[in-house]
């Protein structure tokens, strides 16, 4: 159970607090988990008071929580949500901030501790941190903590990112601030290292001598909705390679951890990222395929090209999809290619990671034209979160008839308990101080480091790669297929 | 969803986005028994008329007693003026052989009406069971328009070239499509495995070193089969025109070479009853038949030597309705070359 603390949501009014944050400290609530002493309060621009503050979230609450909504809890909850009023560059609104808070602890008992989430744009991030500080708010009492949690993007390049954390750490020590990527908070994102660290099966065979090759997919069917803007200065790369997916490479590739101490983790996740394989121009026009969605069909219904969404240039050179291979140059992963796709306008959302083993010895049932398939062992990060393990079955009758079979296990139906949301554990890991599922500031400098190599060569002047199209609804780009092909391989069937 | 389309049988009508949530509520019991949901392939069929859905989906429901799949029934109804989508869900439970414990398939079906590019393809990629095969079975003759990037993803494909209006064009357009497409998948034709147990009878005959030297004497065929399977005869005289290395002389009458460049006549008769009803090879002194009546789940085979011999026995006579011929053909391996060698053989007949 965490101490007794104020979190202060920073963006109160976005979509963020609606549909994930306010349900995620609801859910935490009607499971047991808040200490009694909590205090919520949404930091916003628009004129609002605790009572309609309060009315909005208890209907968004209803919608997207995934237990629903009970009265009672809901009473007891809302009664902890306070909404406080003021624009962000406005020093007297931290001021009375402060006050409030103070007031709060003198009344419910949350004893000084605060921790500060910002859930707003990046650009808000300094002056958001530099009021904070102005108004003593990144201190307190003598014996409570203050912590912040750092909402992606953080950073759109190596520069950024370090400007931010110089930002940041000016206001809150390192050990302080949270970088949360939800995808960490994901159960099976943390069942990863109990699958190969606490299953004698998997461990012996988690290295090059045994494993093929490793996918990650990151697939989504929707387009760039509302996030036009946005996403034209970002790209798939940026949006979500950077972070998530290097994340989910990071927790397959690292070694044992000395201990189960957020450090002692993330260490090992550094050593992963500093083992990527740089690449060169050549490397990327040879190993990393971008596409953009053009018009198709999704679910049945015709959904047009990226170029022609809402607020996005029509020549735009914005990437919806990226597939790249990647190398972790250390001793377990050696020859053992990482290939990482994601996209936009694909048929199906879903988020896996396959770790293909090699082939059994062609002698006996191998020995024919038709190679019979490899094992597989996917997780799946959402949704239908679980793990499943392809492997080769004799078909009954009197023929050698060899076919895939598929062990499944499903969180969603295999306990009791519904999985909780990644914000619930991310929440409740912040409020408890322990860090271990947020980006330390050398893993998010790392990958940058080697992200930015790969934009470097797509906008370099003269021959840059070329930006492939794909139709909306297809697995993507045929470039992205031939990258496999080339290697003798193929993208596994999602 | 169109208003005259009330098939209960394909279950809960569903939007497309909802199907997966909706397909989890199939498993949702409560607190009842919890059945089994099993899958090893994904299962496609396509068609092309409302008609066929009702009874596609029955013959998914006898099929998953034996064989567990994600089953797909796409029906495409391009005519129709505009585009639209249906979707239903539905679930096909049998009790397990041992008797205590229900075991369900999944079958999602869809109407596409209208024409949108891509549509098909998107269905399909989106609904599978993943790292499972797609067999996938096409139903009536092969369209133009279907989207060449699907056939890299079929692990088996399933025709019925007995329901192909011309047998030449659409192998041809077959070929091509799989050509192009660069399609590594196994040809199934439902049309070759009602050949299977004469092929299998036939080859019996010569198991025993004293028949099969009458092989090489071989100088006519005759074959008798039912009005409309002249393709089903075609297919078993190329099985024996691709094992033997015949090569087509002439098609009126109907004559092969013999790789001893020996001249076999080959004789077609339809008769009404069983698809092929008799098979004789007439090898000089000997001859090896098979005959099956209409109502008969046996051949009789019959086998009379120059020395006076003369033997008689009876086999299985194999599947005949779609649903035992899709029982049979999941239980063969997965090679067509033979099937091949039999469609070069014959295409100029066809």
């Amino acid at each position: 159970m965490p101490q007794p603390c104020s979190v202060v949501i920073f963006g109160a009014s976005g979509d963020l607090t609606y549909r994930k944050l306010i349900p995620a400290l609801y859910n935490i609530a009607a499971d047991g988990d808040l200490p009694a002493a909590l205090s919520v309060v949404g930091f916003a621009r628009r004129e609002k008071s605790d009572e309609s503050f309060r009315a909005e979230l208890k209907e968004a609450v209803g919608k997207f929580s995934r237990s629903g909504r009970s009265d009672e809890v809901w009473a007891s909850f809302a009664d902890r949500v306070f909404y406080h009023r003021s624009e962000f560059g406005d020093a007297d609104g931290y001021q009375r901030l402060a006050e409030r808070l103070n007031q709060l602890d003198a009344e419910r008992g949350t004893r000084g501790n605060r921790l500060f989430y910002l859930s707003v744009a990046p650009s808000e991030f300094e002056g958001i941190l530099e009021h904070l500080a102005a108004a003593g708010l990144n201190t307190t009492v003598e014996g409570a903590w203050t912590r912040v949690i750092v909402e992606k993007p953080f950073g759109t390049d190596l520069a950024t990112a370090q400007e931010l954390n110089s930002v940041v750490n000016k206001t809150f020590r390192e050990k302080d601030t949270y970088r949360i990527d939800h995808f960490l908070g994901k159960e099976t994102a943390q069942n990863i290292m109990v699958l190969r660290f606490a299953n004698g099966i998997f461990e012996p065979l988690w290295n090059h001598r045994y494993i093929d090759h490793i996918q990650i997919t990151a697939a989504e069917p929707l387009g760039v909705e509302q996030r036009g803007p946005y996403y034209e200065s970002s790209g798939a790369l940026r949006d979500m390679v950077q972070n998530h997916l290097l994340q989910l490479l990071c927790l397959v590739a690292m070694e044992p951890p000395t201990d189960l101490a957020a450090d002692s983790v993330r260490d090992e996740k550094v050593k992963v990222v500093r083992s990527l394989r740089p690449m060169s121009a050549e490397d990327v026009a040879r190993d990393v395929v971008r596409g953009q969605y053009a018009a198709g069909a999704i679910g049945g219904a015709e959904v047009r090209a990226y170029r022609a969404e809402d607020r996005v240039s029509p020549q735009s050179m914005t990437e919806t999809y990226v597939a790249l291979k990647v190398h972790v140059d250390n001793w377990r992963w050696d020859d053992v290619p990482f290939y990482i796709r994601v996209g936009k306008r694909l048929p199906k959302g879903a988020t896996e990671i396959a770790v293909q083993f090699k082939n059994a010895p062609s002698v006996l049932f191998n020995k024919g034209a038709e190679s019979i398939g490899a094992n597989v062992l996917v997780i799946r990060i959402q949704p239908d979160e679980g793990i499943s393990l392809r492997m080769q079955c004799k078909m009954p009758g009197a023929a050698l008839r060899i076919e895939p079979v598929k062990m499944d296990f499903h969180y969603g139906t295999s306990f009791g308990k519904a999985s909780p949301e990644a914000y619930e554990r991310l929440l409740l890991d912040a409020m408890s101080g322990d860090a271990t599922l947020f980006a330390r500031r050398d893993e998010v400098e790392g990958a940058w480091r080697f992200i930015d190599l790969i934009e470097e060569a797509w906008h370099a002047a003269g021959a840059q790669p070329p930006l492939c199209e794909y139709p909306a609804g297809s697995w993507g780009p045929k470039e992205a297929d031939e990258l496999l092909a080339r290697d003798g391989r193929s993208w596994r069937r999602m | 969803m169109p208003d005259t389309l009330d098939l209960p049988q394909l279950g809960t009508p569903v939007p497309v986005s909802q199907i997966n949530r909706e397909l989890k509520k199939l498993w949702d019991t409560g607190t009842g028994p919890a059945p089994t949901r099993a899958s090893l392939i994904n299962f496609a069929v396509y068609c092309r008329s409302t008609e066929a859905l009702a009874e596609n989906t029955e013959l998914i429901a006898e099929f998953t007693r034996n064989h567990a799949c994600r089953a797909l029934l796409i029906c495409v109804c391009r005519q129709a003026p505009e585009p639209h989508i249906s979707a239903w869900v539905n679930a096909h439970c049998h009790l397990s052989r041992a008797g205590a414990k229900s075991v369900c398939c999944e079958q999602i079906t869809f109407l596409l009406e209208g024409e949108i590019k891509g549509r098909l393809t998107n269905i399909v990629f989106s609904h599978l069971d993943s790292d499972l095969p797609l067999y996938f079975w096409l139903q009536g003759d092969i369209s133009e328009r279907l989207n060449p990037t699907l056939w890299p993803w079929i692990d088996r494909l399933i025709i019925d070239s007995l329901a192909w209006t011309n047998p030449r064009d659409q192998f041809a357009r077959l070929q091509a499509s799989l050509t192009s497409a660069k399609a590594t998948l196994t040809l199934r034709d439902l049309n070759w495995t009602r050949t299977l147990y004469l092929r299998q009878a036939l080859s019996a005959f010569f198991d025993a070193p004293a028949h099969l030297a009458h092989l090489p004497a071989l100088q006519a065929v005759r074959f008798q089969h039912a009005p409309g399977h002249r393709s089903t005869a075609l297919l078993l005289l190329g099985w024996l025109a691709g094992q033997l290395g015949w090569t087509l002389q002439n098609s009126a009458p109907l004559v092969f070479e013999s790789s001893g460049n020996r001249r076999v006549a080959i004789e077609l008769t339809e008769s009404p009853g069983a698809a092929l009803s008799a098979c004789t090879l007439d090898c000089g002194e000997a001859s090896f038949a098979i005959r099956r009546d209409a109502t008969e789940r046996y051949l009789h085979a019959d086998i009379r030597l120059p020395d006076g011999h003369h033997f008689q026995h009876v086999l299985p006579a194999g599947p005949d309705t779609t649903l035992q011929l899709l029982d049979e053909e999941m239980t063969r391996g997965a090679r067509h070359a033979p099937y091949l060698r039999a469609l070069a053989a014959i295409t100029p007949l066809l």
